[in-house]
């Protein structure tokens, strides 16, 4: 907020939406930073819960498009390795 | 072929989930969470797991760190350290620690942070506290293996198995997805699950509908 008065009180009133704006962006980017240190989070413990996990092997037909995604979840592999 | 180069030729950050960890179902995942990994079932509630989340940002490292304390700070049952700077084979990065309670108990999560190019990479490990010291080790070998590479093909150390992918490039209708499957099952478990997830993603992309004839020729999964 304090960015923000200070910018708009630096700025002259021809370029005052400009700077709006610029404050706006930078706040928000501000704000909005750190999604993916917040979504590594809730993975790492919403992942944790049981029969989750698939097959390497699995995971590959999966990626590549071999297999529909319900098929692939939850579904150990024939062909899996471990 | 033109897609495939293109695939191949944009940067893609690497690191290696311990060998057995199974992968999580890409519809588990979360917003900017790319891949994650859950350890083998042991006899506790929670399992491990290792995840990787990229964003783009345009601040400095400084900042998001800056950013994601403030963050965890608000939490008032969090415990959040900022433990330094960490070493990974992509450059300096930096460790942080959360300890944070959950109904399977108090969990530990430890995160590596790596800022190039106004992207982050955030490889997140979680285990029960009481867990944690028995992997930090696991943890940590994980860690240092955060790497970015121009390309899947680059992170090949030798020139036989980049022949090898190469050799699929060109001809991919004269080999069935299941010989891909296995070929880098086989062939390139050194590289990590992480890696060889990628290039079957990458390389299949060239693949056209009708070859993928998984019900007959590619049965894993099944």
């Amino acid at each position: 907020m304090l960015t923000l008065l200070l910018s708009l009180a630096l700025c002259s009133t021809t370029f005052a939406d400009q700077c709006l704006e610029s404050a706006m962006y930078e706040s928000n980017s501000l704000y909005s930073t750190g999604g993916g240190y917040e979504d590594g989070i809730f993975t790492a413990v919403s992942s944790s819960m049981i029969g989750w996990g698939i097959g390497l092997a699995a995971a590959i037909a999966l990626v590549a498009g071999l297999v529909h995604q319900s098929a692939g979840a939850n579904t150990h592999s024939a062909n899996d390795p471990q | 072929m033109t897609l495939a180069f293109l695939c191949l030729a944009a940067s893609h950050c690497l690191f290696t989930p311990p060998t057995g960890w199974d992968v999580v179902s890409p519809d588990k995942l979360s917003g900017l969470t790319r891949v994650a990994f859950v350890g083998k079932k042991s006899g506790s509630l929670f399992q491990p797991t290792l995840n990787l989340s990229i964003e783009k940002v345009n601040v400095s490292l400084d900042e998001y760190i800056a950013s994601v304390k403030k963050r965890q700070e608000a939490h008032p049952k969090r415990i959040w350290r900022d433990l330094g700077v960490f070493t990974t084979a992509a450059g300096p990065g930096r460790l942080t620690c959360l300890d944070m309670p959950s109904k399977w108990g108090e969990l530990r999560l430890m995160q590596v942070i790596l800022l190039k190019e106004e992207t982050a990479y955030i490889l997140t490990a979680a285990a029960l506290k009481k867990d944690a010291p028995a992997l930090l080790s696991v943890f940590q070998n994980a860690f240092h293996s955060l790497s970015l590479v121009p390309d899947l093909m680059s992170a090949i150390p030798d020139e036989k198995r980049r022949n090898m992918l190469k050799a699929w490039q060109k001809n991919p209708e004269k080999v069935s997805c299941h010989e891909l499957q296995q070929l880098l099952l086989n062939e390139f478990g050194d590289l990590g699950a992480y890696w060889q997830l990628l290039a079957a993603k990458e390389l299949t992309n060239e693949k056209p509908d009708s070859d993928r004839n998984l019900p007959s020729s590619c049965p894993a999964g099944r």
